[in-house]
């Protein structure tokens, strides 16, 4: 139960970085470059947070878990967008633009690639996809740095 | 070089880490706010004021509906005219998308799937709303409209991007930036944002067409 408990409060921890980090950055946008460095202090801060959560499980598998459940609106958003849900109900037509808005906090990184575009498609379209594993990636990373800096 | 590592040590306090963005929130609301007040203070030309009427009726995003079989004639539409094109219960205002026509029958537009990018102006007769407009000015301040436009293909599209900035676009930003860089401001309120009919009510536009709008 404590456990459980614990995992629920590193994970609301995580939600709400990233939460107020997409309202935030997304006002930051207002005075262009102030995203951009909004976004390096969010990679940095869930850096910071990855490594907390590993010091306070010691955990791995349970890491994993947070990253994943931290992720799930991410996953369930851009699955439906891959898989074709989106075009099934008028809701579900807004679900490529929720999943831009979930990622927002890396879009200003984002935002400094070159406009390329495959199969008529921006770069930045086919990452929208990629930065939900890559976010989730990112926080779990923490733990095998550890375990390799102990090995 | 002492300070970065200070300021490196507060972000590395769990408590500070989860406060930082919640309090740049607030500061830049209050920022922003007070940098628009004319708008938070009630203006009812506003988008938010009309984004705000709309959610408290249910409604969210661009709207849908069912695709309009009616034919619709485009000719006579020159580059740098405006068409736009929406549903009934579209939550900020009469028309959810818009787009720049290039010439040949297509237009520059902005949508999540395909940033800015080309598109076929025949897409445009599915929307029960269908407005299209003419910028009263010069054909050559129109064509360099259209090469603005056309150069910023493949850029980012951002559902709420502010009029700030040239990394992030909407349907409506890039049009109403085409058109101020040459000095024709469409948005005669200086909205954050630019709904679509905001083009519509704009003194610098001339109505081309229209169908779909109820006049009750």
């Amino acid at each position: 139960m404590k456990r459980g408990f614990q995992i629920l409060k590193l994970l609301g921890r995580v939600y709400i970085l990233h939460i107020s980090a997409i309202l935030a950055i997304w006002l930051a946008m207002y005075y262009p470059g102030l995203d951009i460095i909004l976004s390096i202090i969010y990679l940095f801060l869930l850096w910071e947070e990855g490594k907390h959560t590993h010091r306070m499980l010691r955990n791995p598998k349970k890491q994993a878990l947070i990253a994943s459940l931290w992720q799930l609106p991410g996953f369930i958003l851009g699955t439906s967008v891959i898989i074709g849900i989106d075009r099934v109900t008028d809701l579900a037509y807004y679900f490529v633009f929720m999943l831009e808005l979930w990622v927002t906090p890396i879009l200003p990184l984002v935002s400094l690639l070159p406009h390329w575009t495959i199969l008529e498609r921006p770069i930045y379209y086919y990452l929208l996809f990629v930065m939900v594993p890559l976010l989730a990636v990112y926080y779990y990373v923490p733990v095998h740095r550890t375990i390799s800096e102990n090995s | 070089m002492d300070r970065f590592g200070d300021l490196q040590g507060l972000m590395k306090d769990k408590i500070l880490r989860i406060y930082f963005f919640p309090v740049v929130l607030v500061i830049l609301l209050l920022l922003i706010g007070s940098d628009n007040i004319q708008l938070f203070a009630g203006s009812r030309q506003s988008v938010i004021y009309t984004y705000a009427n709309s959610f408290l009726k249910g409604e969210i995003g661009s709207g849908f509906g069912v695709y309009s079989s009616e034919r619709v004639s485009f000719t006579g539409l020159e580059p740098g005219d405006i068409v736009m094109g929406g549903w009934s219960n579209c939550a900020y205002g009469r028309y959810s998308h818009a787009g720049l026509y290039v010439g040949n029958n297509q237009v520059l537009e902005g949508d999540v799937d395909y940033g800015l990018s080309v598109q076929a102006l025949g897409d445009y007769m599915k929307f029960t709303q269908l407005c299209l407009l003419r910028v009263e000015a010069s054909p050559e301040v129109k064509k360099k409209a259209v090469d603005y436009a056309m150069a910023r293909q493949g850029e980012m599209f951002y559902p709420v991007a502010f009029k700030q900035g040239e990394r992030y676009w909407n349907c409506t930003k890039i049009i109403w930036e085409a058109y101020y860089i040459q000095g024709i401001n469409l948005d005669e309120i200086n909205d954050l944002w630019i709904a679509p009919e905001k083009f519509a009510d704009s003194s610098m536009v001339k109505n081309l067409y229209e169908k779909g709008i109820s006049n009750s």
